[in-house]
C-alpha cells in the first residue's frame, strides 16, 4: 500500500532512528498526525534547534551547544584529574554513580582499525595536546572492557607515560550482588587474577 | 571467523568479543546471515595485553585485506589461532608477526624465495647484498641495474629468515622492511589502519 508523498517522506525520515523499521515508523507517523500534532511540532522544533546548535566541546569533545561544555567550565572541577570515556552517556553514568570531581575527555568511540577508526578519528591528538599542556596528574581510563576498549586504553596509557602522567584503569570483575555460578568465564578469570587483599582486622 | 551482532542480548554480548574462539550457528544465505547460536569453545582464551592488542588487530586486518570473502582456508585459520596465543609473549611480538606474514604468504601461494639467487640460480650467501624483486626473489646487488621497485637486503638476513631465526636486531629490521615492501605489493595500495595503533 502506498501513502501520500508527504506521509511517505515522514515514514522514511523516522526510519533513521536506531531500531525503527518500516512498521514502527508508520505507527509513529500515524500517531503524530492523528493524536499528537502539538507534540510533533515540538519534536520538529527541538530536532532542528538541537541539530543546528549542538556541537562538540572544545576541551572534552562531548556534545555541547556552548564552545566549552558546562562540566569543563565549572570552576569547582579539578582539572588535574581526567577521566577518558567512550561516549557522552558514560560521562552521565560516572557522574551519577561516583563522586569523581575531575574533568572528562569523551572519545566518541573506540579504536577499531577494521572500521577505519584510528587515533586521529578519536581526537587523540587533541588529548595529547592536553596531556602536554595542562599539567594533568592522573588520567583515568574508563573505556569499556572490550578488546577495542582495552586497545584504546593501552594506546592512551602509552601516550600518558611519554608525558610522565600516571594512568589508571577502572577495575573489572564480578558485579555487585552477582553469583559466581552464572558469571561468564572471562569475567571470572579476570576477577580471579585481579583479586585484592582483604583490608581490615579479623 | 564470526561476525558479531551488536544488538545481541547481554548474554551473547560478553561472548562476542574479538579474538575469542567460538562455535556459532547461523541461518540465511548471502552476505548477512543471521547468527542463531553462540557457544564459547572450551579452551583457554588468548591473553592479549599491551602491545599484543594492536598486533592482533594488525593480523586481523591483514587477513581481511588479503583474503577473499567466503574463501575457506583451514590452514590459515590454524595459523591465525596459533599466532593469537603466541602474541601473549610480548617480548617477541615482532618475530611472531613476521613469521605469521611469511607463512600467510606461503598459504596464499605467494611463498617467498629467500635462498636462491633468482637470476643466476646460485645459493644466497652471507656477506653479500641482494636486491629483492617481488615474485622473483633476491638478485646479487652488483649484477642488477638500479630500478625503483626493489629493496636492498643482506644475505645473512634472508638466510636467517628462511630458518625462522629473528634473534638479531639488525636482521629483524631488514626483514621488517622486506615484509612491508612485499605486503604493500599484495595489498595493492590498501593502507593498514592498525599500523597507526603502535606508538
Amino acid at each position: 500500500m502506498s501513502h501520500s508523498p508527504l506521509l511517505n517522506q515522514l515514514i522514511e525520515a523516522l526510519r533513521c532512528l536506531p531500531g525503527v523499521g518500516p512498521k514502527s515508523a508508520q505507527r509513529m507517523a500515524f500517531h503524530l498526525l492523528e493524536r499528537d500534532r502539538d507534540g510533533a511540532l515540538k519534536l520538529s522544533r527541538a530536532l532542528r534547534e538541537a541539530v543546528e546548535n549542538i556541537g562538540h566541546c572544545k576541551q572534552c569533545r562531548t556534545l555541547s551547544e556552548t564552545e566549552i561544555c558546562g562540566l569543563c567550565a565549572n570552576p569547582s572541577r579539578d582539572p588535574l584529574f581526567m577521566c577518558v570515556v567512550e561516549t557522552p552517556s558514560d560521562v552521565l553514568a560516572i557522574e551519577q554513580a561516583t563522586d569523581f570531581k575531575g574533568v572528562y575527555f569523551v572519545l566518541m568511540g573506540h579504536l577499531s582499525p577494521l572500521d577505519g577508526i584510528g587515533p586521529d578519528e578519536l581526537g587523540l591528538n587533541m588529548l595529547e595536546q592536553r596531556l602536554k599542556a595542562d599539567g594533568i596528574q592522573e588520567i583515568i581510563l574508563a573505556t569499556n572492557p572490550t578488546v577495542e576498549g582495552e586497545t584504546t586504553a593501552h594506546y592512551i596509557s602509552q601516550m600518558a607515560s611519554e608525558y610522565g602522567i600516571q594512568a589508571t584503569r577502572l577495575a573489572h570483575g564480578i558485579p555487585l550482588g552477582g553469583e559466581l555460578e552464572y558469571i561468564d568465564g572471562g569475567t571470572l578469570a579476570h576477577a580471579f587474577t585481579g583479586r585484592q587483599k582483604v583490608a581490615g582486622e579479623f | 571467523m564470526s561476525r558479531g551482532s551488536r544488538s545481541a542480548k547481554s548474554k551473547q554480548k560478553t561472548l562476542l568479543q574479538l579474538f575469542h574462539p567460538l562455535l556459532v550457528c547461523w541461518s540465511g544465505k548471502g552476505d548477512m546471515p543471521l547468527l542463531t547460536r553462540v557457544e564459547p569453545v572450551d579452551t583457554r582464551l588468548p591473553e592479549l595485553k599491551g602491545n599484543a592488542l594492536p598486533s592482533a588487530f594488525y593480523i586481523n586486518e591483514l587477513l581481511i585485506k588479503l583474503l577473499h570473502r567466503h574463501d575457506v582456508h583451514e590452514d590459515i585459520f590454524g595459523l591465525y589461532q596459533d599466532t593469537l596465543y603466541l602474541l601473549a609473549d610480548q617480548q617477541k611480538l615482532e618475530n611472531h608477526l613476521r613469521l605469521f606474514e611469511k607463512q600467510l604468504l606461503q598459504f596464499l601461494g605467494f611463498g617467498l624465495n629467500l635462498v636462491v639467487d633468482a637470476d643466476s640460480g646460485d645459493a644466497v650467501r652471507e656477506g653479500h647484498q641482494y636486491n629483492y624483486f617481488i615474485e622473483h626473489g633476491p638478485v646479487l646487488a652488483a649484477e642488477t641495474h638500479s630500478e625503483s621497485r626493489q629493496l636492498l637486503i643482506n644475505g645473512e638476513s634472508l638466510l636467517a629468515f628462511e630458518n625462522d631465526d629473528l634473534g638479531n636486531t639488525g636482521v629483524r629490521k631488514e626483514i621488517k622492511s622486506l615484509m612491508r615492501f612485499v605486503l604493500a605489493h599484495y595489498l595493492e595500495g590498501k593502507p593498514l589502519k592498525s599500523r597507526e595503533l603502535f606508538r
